[in-house]
């Protein structure tokens, strides 16, 4: 298995004079196992959330290296309650907004891998077929519950009252299922449901078996890969997951050549950008 | 010095053989392609010792060099354009295994800078192709004019435009080096101004000093062309 990642600073912040508040990072973990994180700070929060979304990519790192668990239970357990206290020790300012910013990593073997997100964000597979999953998580209003929040007693109940039915309409989750070939882009389903706040009050897990499923690829990403310029998310990501290679910054390679196409006829990415991801295929191949 | 393991793959520019990494095997998101043309005809008799000493101490200094990983290294020594070795990373190159060369022959130097800047377009089609960033630098280092080229100083033009023209490369540089090639300095300035070459540096005689000098010029170069990569353009002629 190959890992890598790549983020990117987001025309907005460009010409805001303000620093990229996406960051990803990936590695190998102690065992057979290899990790990808990304993270989102909160623009809104005009705060120094760039120094948010590297805190909560390392502590989530930090919780992960440091829980020797089986194969799947990476992101179950007492994992939440560790990443808290990961995510709160972590601290080089003084200022709680700067720490408002999402999640959304994985751990992965061959055999079994996981994802964990908080907040917002998109999962992403390509299997043998080239088939490809989107999955993407917004939150009402554009306003996601972070992880800082569970650490200020108070917020809970003053973010409930925010959402007219957090039991029923908190998140809404969109899949669409897609592939690329010769002829462009085929769309083969897509559904949308919404979810209850408790669905994600302490984040999300989903396991995937990247061997019976016949997996390639596992990616991790924010949600600005729904704002290059006038470009549907999948024809994003069928984009950015058409590696030509798969051996060391293969995911850095495919995403400059990407959005340089994408510059070239006119979409320029609004947002920050951020992806890891995982190669589960052949050593050198594509397949 | 031959370096053709499993990982490398033949290529074509022309009428001229060049080999490389296979993409594959690379792990870098871009690379700069750095071709040495060094002159290896009868008239350097003599100096070809103090010659490899300068490809030795380029090859030295670029692996100790911040960017070292991002570099890839083909060797050509000329009179008949004999490829010592591909475009490999430069990070796994042995500089003390490169000999002196056995010198003797006519110089074909359009020919020369023509192969090289072939190779380099054809590989880093290669490569762009397969998702990487790609720059160029190739240094030609001649004591003498051209003697019996079959390419022409137009076609060299030509062909220095291509790769950046058809974007597989972000920009190349090529640097035309005379070294004891005072006599013919009138001939070097005109290829280089009518070749489209980026800069012409006399260094006048072979002394010591001045190859130490010209070792150190060339590995800043190549080093300042490695920074250039992702500008959009190529970087500053450095003085000699």
């Amino acid at each position: 298995m190959n890992v890598d990642h790549f983020f990117t600073i987001g025309a907005m912040h460009v010409s805001q004079g303000t620093p990229c508040e996406d960051y990803a990072w990936s590695g190998h973990l102690h065992s057979d196992a290899v990790f990808g994180v990304v993270s989102d700070g909160c623009s809104g929060a005009c705060a120094n959330t760039d120094i948010g979304a590297r805190t909560i990519s390392f502590a989530l790192t930090r919780t992960i290296q440091s829980r020797k668990v089986p194969g799947g239970e990476w992101f179950r357990g007492d994992f939440f309650h560790e990443l808290r206290k990961n995510f709160a020790s972590l601290r080089l300012t003084d200022t709680e907004n700067d720490y408002l910013a999402t999640v959304v990593g994985f751990v992965a073997t061959p055999e079994t891998a996981s994802v964990f997100l908080m907040g917002d964000g998109a999962i992403a597979t390509r299997d043998a077929e080239g088939i490809c999953q989107l999955i993407e998580l917004d939150w009402y209003g554009n306003a996601p519950y972070y992880l800082e929040y569970t650490l200020r007693s108070d917020h809970r109940a003053r973010f409930l009252k925010g959402l007219p039915e957090p039991s029923l309409q908190a998140v809404q989750r969109r899949t669409t299922t897609f592939s690329m070939n010769e002829t462009g882009l085929s769309l083969l389903g897509s559904a949308t449901k919404w979810l209850g706040f408790e669905a994600l009050e302490t984040g999300l897990v989903l396991d995937f078996k990247p061997q019976d499923q016949g997996l390639r690829v596992l990616a991790v990403m924010t949600d600005g890969i729904s704002h290059i310029g006038a470009v549907p998310a999948e024809a994003a990501v069928a984009q950015f997951l058409a590696f030509k290679n798969t051996r060391g910054g293969f995911v850095k390679r495919r995403m400059r050549k990407a959005l340089t196409v994408f510059s070239q006829d006119g979409h320029m990415p609004r947002d920050d950008i951020a992806v890891a991801c995982v190669w589960m295929g052949d050593e050198n191949g594509i397949h | 010095m031959q370096i053709f393991t499993d990982d490398m793959q033949t290529g074509t520019a022309g009428n001229f053989n060049f080999s490389g990494v296979r993409p594959e095997k690379l792990g870098a998101a871009e690379y700069t392609l750095v071709t040495l043309v060094m002159d290896r005809t009868g008239s350097v008799n003599g100096f070809e010792a103090d010659l490899l000493r300068v490809k030795r101490a380029v090859v030295e200094a670029c692996r100790k060099a911040p960017r070292a990983e991002y570099l890839m290294l083909r060797s050509v020594e000329v009179n008949e354009r004999v490829d010592v070795h591909g475009f490999v990373e430069l990070v796994n190159i042995d500089p003390s295994k490169y000999r002196a060369p056995n010198c003797k022959g006519s110089t074909a130097l359009f020919d020369a800078t023509y192969s090289a800047v072939a190779a380099t377009n054809e590989y880093a089609r290669t490569l762009a192709d397969n998702d990487f960033s790609v720059n160029g630098i190739v240094i030609v280092v001649t004591d003498g004019d051209d003697n019996v080229s079959a390419q022409t100083v137009k076609n060299v033009a030509k062909e220095i435009k291509r790769g950046v023209q058809n974007e597989w490369l972000e920009s190349l540089n090529v640097v035309l080096v005379g070294v004891n090639a005072t006599c013919c300095k009138k001939h070097l300035d005109v290829f280089y101004r009518n070749g489209g070459l980026t800069q012409y540096v006399d260094v006048g005689d072979a002394t010591p000093q001045k190859l130490a000098r010209l070792a150190d010029f060339i590995s800043r170069s190549i080093t300042s062309q490695s920074q250039s990569l992702g500008t959009g353009g190529p970087s500053q002629a450095l003085t000699f």
